[in-house]
């Protein structure tokens, strides 16, 4: 795990460093002659030599100090700290929703193969891929704010500011998640110990919740895990247009700003939490499938 | 005579009714809130950078004098004097008090200069003030003070600057702040900011919202509204629904494309004013093949500037002003100024003494949202056999590229420009990597002599002379073609009484202390 995150870090370092434009030069605009540049540079420590640079954020890093944001002029950790909440509610909540969605879709379709059912399923799980977040979004505001009056278009605060975004969010993971148990469910159903239990006589419900769905789980939860990763800079779109604090936002904002600190502070995080989950979800592969052992 | 007398007291009654009207309609009390396009970086005067920022920090804070609508300078915290060419004295009003009840003095206005100069603090606009006398050796670490900065008694305070400098009040709206608290605050005075402004600091929650309330003890009255509310808004179009829904009254990042949905909207009003930006064509003068000025005046012939200023709503404008500035408006009047009509017939002939006659390609690099006017310009540049690639490049590639000299011709505009200084864009002294806005790397030694004068010349009219003497010498050259001003755009909802529209940095904010709800 330490290699890992240690390569992360490097990478993402580098590319920073890379990536033509200067923070130093976005912030102080035009008028900016090169004393006052070198001397803003002097002061935030890019003038250092590189090697430093990344030794400074790395020991930093340990100890949860990712240094200050050059833009701010806070540290990383209070301006993740201010945000991380309301992007770790949003994306669980659209999960949660996602999830709601596309168990029994995808089962349903799968055990009622090729039926109108099924066929329903699948057109609104393409519909929900294809449509980009962007304009569903635009649309779920312009129904529910502006014509409606039912919902928040935007901000946080109580419950019905998540419900758009969480939908938003929601939707296309509902879609790939339910293509998804569709696909494992089906390939399960057919295989032999389904017929065998069938043959004993137990009831459907017991033959699919009991026996195919536990056994279409593993490739699920390898995605769910995934996602679970990844979810903290995934929501960028949903967080701009619902104008709601977050990690995404704040990542993207700051990889335009140059901010090299706060996009470094945020893709350890990110890289921490996706191992973490992994680690997690490869636990859970023995809850599912007792088969699986680990030593 | 009894008719006349008749026709007095008429109109007095008329008169008083009138006044009898408006009093009555104003309502004291309410909130408003206002959307803006990203939260502010900083609320401290000394490091807001951003205009977000600065809509917020110039509730709460003053500066010794400010910008009218009409974008004159007025006194704000102080009147002032120039007694010589090189030494401003400000007189601060008395009884001004921050909102933690001290009085503004001259040490808190020597403080704020001071403490923005001080390298520990790292001021991006600490290069604003750098015309004061000692400001060099202050930076430097040579002197404890700014020798320049003298206070005279309590609320009597001078700046000295190296020489004259007809721009120098252009930065002196800059917020004061109290030293006694700034000092001990440090670099967390942004996040408890006190002023002397019309509305005080409450609360601010980072992307979300910040609150504050009215200042009842603010020296020019108090405020009519109680609280007002500021939301960052990223996206402009939910920015215009949300105006719509009522979850906020004023809407200051209003684009282009948003204005038919709110002049469409019986109860939202436009608030349009005059721009103080330009739109311009910039070509690197040192770059093949634009580096032949036959070839960047062809180009400028080529291109129909008034269906360009036309598709997009803008006011065309033929020198480095915004359209609607008075010496722009005398300018495009004036026979010495080279305004490029079109004329297809021109541009072919200077494209063969420049030695293209068979035609060139030339690089325009650009970045998001003026991909259409790249693409407008590659369609007329083809009518004279001049082939246009674009480069459509993310934000921060595009600027560094700008910078480092590696974009032929690239698309770019200026924005609040209330001075006509043409040094921070057209003197040699600016060029990238010594100096950062001559991003043409232009340079005509008369020009620069010229522009120097105009700067050190505090007679208006003079100044004036020597601007249109640099701008006729800029045009001929053409190291930019100067396209059009776009207006400056805010909306609020129907309701809300007393905004004024007023060109960027002022706003309609610039008067949020008068306004009021009518209901």
């Amino acid at each position: 795990m330490i290699p890992v995150i240690l390569g992360v870090s490097l990478i993402v370092f580098s590319l920073m460093h890379l990536t033509p434009g200067d923070p130093v030069q976005l912030m102080l605009g035009d008028y900016a002659p090169a004393a006052d540049v070198t001397r803003m540079r002097d002061a935030l420590g890019l003038n250092d030599p590189l090697y430093i640079q990344y030794f400074r954020f790395i020991t930093g890093a340990v100890h949860g100090d990712f240094g200050n944001s050059l833009f701010y002029r806070e540290p990383v950790m209070t301006l993740i700290n201010q945000r991380i909440g309301y992007t770790f509610r949003l994306s669980l909540l659209s999960m949660l929703i996602s999830y709601i969605i596309a168990f029994p879709v995808g089962i349903i379709s799968a055990i009622k193969q090729n039926s109108w059912l099924d066929n329903f399923g699948m057109v609104g799980a393409l519909l929900g891929v294809s449509m980009p977040s962007f304009w569903l979004a635009l649309m779920l505001i312009l129904l529910f704010s502006l014509h409606l009056g039912w919902l928040p278009a935007t901000g946080v605060g109580t419950w019905r500011h998540m419900v758009l975004p969480a939908i938003t969010l929601g939707t296309s993971g509902a879609a790939l998640t339910t293509r998804l148990v569709r696909s494992s469910m089906l390939e399960v159903i057919r295989k032999d110990f389904i017929r065998t239990a069938r043959a004993k006589g137990l009831s459907e419900k017991v033959v699919i919740y009991k026996h195919a769905l536990r056994n279409a789980l593993i490739p699920v939860i390898t995605v769910i895990g995934l996602r679970l990763g990844s979810i903290l800079g995934g929501a960028v779109i949903t967080e701009t247009i619902f104008a709601r604090p977050g990690i995404g936002r704040l990542m993207v904002d700051s990889i335009f700003k140059r901010d090299y600190l706060v996009v470094q502070g945020i893709t350890f995080i990110i890289a921490v939490s996706i191992l973490i989950a992994n680690t997690v979800v490869d636990l859970t592969y023995s809850l599912v499938d007792p088969r699986i052992r680990y030593e | 005579m009894k008719r006349k007398s008749l026709l007095i007291v008429l109109a007095l009654v008329l008169v008083f009714s009138i006044n009898a009207v408006s009093f009555a309609a104003v309502h004291k009390g309410g909130t408003i809130t206002v959307g803006i396009a990203s939260d502010a970086q900083s609320l401290d005067p000394r490091y807001v950078t951003t205009a977000s920022g600065m809509y917020i920090s110039s509730q709460i804070f003053n500066g010794l004098i400010k910008l009218d609508k009409n974008v004159q300078f007025v006194p704000d915290l102080a009147t002032w004097e120039t007694p010589t060419s090189t030494e401003y004295i400000f007189y601060l009003k008395k009884d001004v008090k921050f909102h933690d009840g001290s009085e503004v003095t001259a040490a808190d206005v020597k403080y704020t200069y001071e403490s923005m100069l001080d390298p520990k603090y790292a001021s991006p606009k600490a290069g604003n003030y750098t015309q004061i006398v000692g400001a060099d050796d202050f930076i430097n670490g040579k002197a404890k003070e700014v020798s320049g900065i003298k206070i005279i008694d309590d609320y009597t305070i001078s700046f000295t600057l190296k020489e004259p400098f007809a721009p120098f009040l252009v930065n002196m709206n800059l917020g004061i702040v109290p030293k006694h608290i700034a000092e001990k605050t440090g670099k967390e005075f942004t996040d408890d900011p006190i002023g002397t402004g019309p509305f005080k600091f409450v609360s601010r929650l980072v992307e979300q919202q910040t609150v504050l309330v009215a200042n009842d003890d603010y020296f020019e009255g108090r405020p009519n509204i109680d609280k007002v509310v500021f939301r960052p808004l990223p996206e402009s179009s939910v920015g215009v629904i949300e105006l719509e829904t009522g979850s906020i009254d004023v809407l200051m990042s209003v684009t282009q494309d948003d204005i038919v949905n709110i002049e469409n909207n019986k109860n939202l009003v436009l608030d349009s004013a005059s721009g103080t930006n330009y739109q311009y064509i910039g070509f690197n003068v040192t770059h093949e093949p634009v580096n032949n000025k036959y070839l960047r005046q062809a180009i400028a012939y080529a291109l129909d500037k008034d269906s360009i200023a036309d598709y997009f709503n803008g006011v065309r404008t033929y020198v480095p002003l915004p359209g609607g500035h008075y010496l722009a408006k005398e300018m495009a009047n004036s026979p010495d100024i080279n305004k490029y009509e079109y004329n297809l017939e021109k541009a072919k002939e200077l494209l063969a003494k420049a030695g293209y006659s068979n035609g060139v390609t030339v690089t325009i690099k650009t970045s998001s949202g003026r991909e259409e006017l790249a693409q407008i310009m590659k369609e007329m540049l083809a009518q004279v056999n001049i082939n246009a690639e674009i480069q459509l490049l993310e934000w921060g590639t595009f600027y560094n590229d700008v910078k480092q000299g590696r974009a032929e011709i690239y698309l770019l505009g200026w924005l609040g420009i209330i001075d006509p200084d043409g040094y921070w864009f057209f003197h040699s002294e600016m060029t990238p990597p010594n100096g950062g806005s001559n991003r043409m790397y232009y340079s005509n030694p008369t020009v620069d002599i010229l522009i120097e004068k105009g700067r050190r010349t505090l007679n208006p009219e003079l100044r004036d002379q020597y601007t249109e003497d640099t701008y006729k010498l800029i045009t001929d050259d053409c190291p930019m073609i100067f396209l059009y001003s776009e207006a400056d755009l805010a909306a609020h909802r129907k309701g809300i009484v007393g905004f004024e529209p007023a060109p960027y940095p002022v706003t309609i904010l610039a008067n949020l202390k008068s306004v009021y709800l009518e209901n």
